[in-house]
């Protein structure tokens, strides 16, 4: 019997990507496959069922002078609000910040659907990732007027 | 010794994760790849080493109205950057290109996924254009 993981690495394939297993164990049934887009990793997690589950994720990087951990964890619940459909999970230290897409479905429809939702996992980060830095910068600005008052120049 | 020219661009292909193949000839070197579904090539001419065109081709869909083809096709050569739009083939396809001219083609590897990108909106915009 052919695995759903190994029908959906072989179209990804398909359409012009390589494709890597990933470092998800199996012990939750589930496998991982990584591969690039457009500058991203994208992992697809896939667990094996009837119908599979899969979860669509990739990773963004927080720069060192945006990481303020509550007010980013606010900004994220912000822009889910806003995007609908996808979850952020900001990691305990603060650096980088998930985006995922959860989908139930049969290969085919998944596979149907499947570049609209990487489409959607990549431009719901990007929305945030600006979002946490347009934060930062105006932070940045609203203190450096507070400090030239108190100064009183 | 004749070098290979398109080297360079296979590599940032690699370094994007995308599969290629090559189909060089006498007069050519050509690679032909895929990205998230869309057929895409790369050719350079041995003739004139300093060219080089990233490009994809889409059919034009039946009962496209000529003189609307014409004039999206006319508006995003005038408003994009790098893209010529061309319509081809008895105007029944169109031609999405990157042309440019390099010293070297490793001049471009560092912009790619940017040339490759503006090449996805460009047709994205194309046919969402043509159907509004």
């Amino acid at each position: 019997m052919t695995l759903v993981r190994e029908e959906l690495a072989r179209f990804i394939q398909g359409e012009g990507h390589r494709v890597e297993l990933g470092l998800l164990g199996e012990d939750d049934g589930a496998t991982e496959l990584l591969f690039r887009t457009r500058g991203y990793v994208v992992s697809v997690a896939v667990r094996e069922g009837d119908p599979p589950r899969f979860t669509i994720a990739t990773a963004y990087e927080i720069p060192p002078w945006a990481r303020e951990r509550a007010q980013n964890s606010m900004t994220l619940q912000d822009v889910a609000g806003d995007v609908g459909g996808v979850r952020f999970s900001l990691a305990p230290n603060g650096k980088n910040f998930a985006v995922t897409i959860e989908r139930e479905e049969m290969l085919e429809a998944f596979v149907r659907g499947f570049w609209p939702s990487v489409a959607s996992v990549r431009e719901a980060g990007i929305a945030a990732l600006e979002r946490i830095l347009d934060r930062s910068e105006s932070r940045a600005a609203a203190n450096k007027f507070i400090r030239s008052l108190q100064k009183g120049e | 010794m004749d070098l290979d020219r398109l080297a360079p661009l296979e590599a940032a292909l690699e370094e994007e994760g995308l599969l290629s193949t090559r189909d060089d000839d006498g007069d050519a070197l050509r690679i032909a790849f895929k990205s998230e579904g869309d057929r895409y090539f790369i050719v350079s001419y041995r003739d004139d080493p300093n060219f080089v065109m990233i490009g994809s081709g889409w059919s034009l869909p039946n009962g496209a109205d000529p003189e609307r083809v014409m004039r999206v096709t006319n508006a995003l050569n005038a408003r994009k950057k790098f893209v010529k739009v061309a319509l081809w083939e008895a105007e029944n396809d169109v031609l999405f290109t990157v042309e440019l001219c390099v010293a070297t083609p490793e001049e471009v590897r560092p912009h790619f996924g940017r040339l490759l990108d503006v090449l996805r909106d460009t047709a994205l915009e194309f046919f969402r254009e043509l159907q509004a």
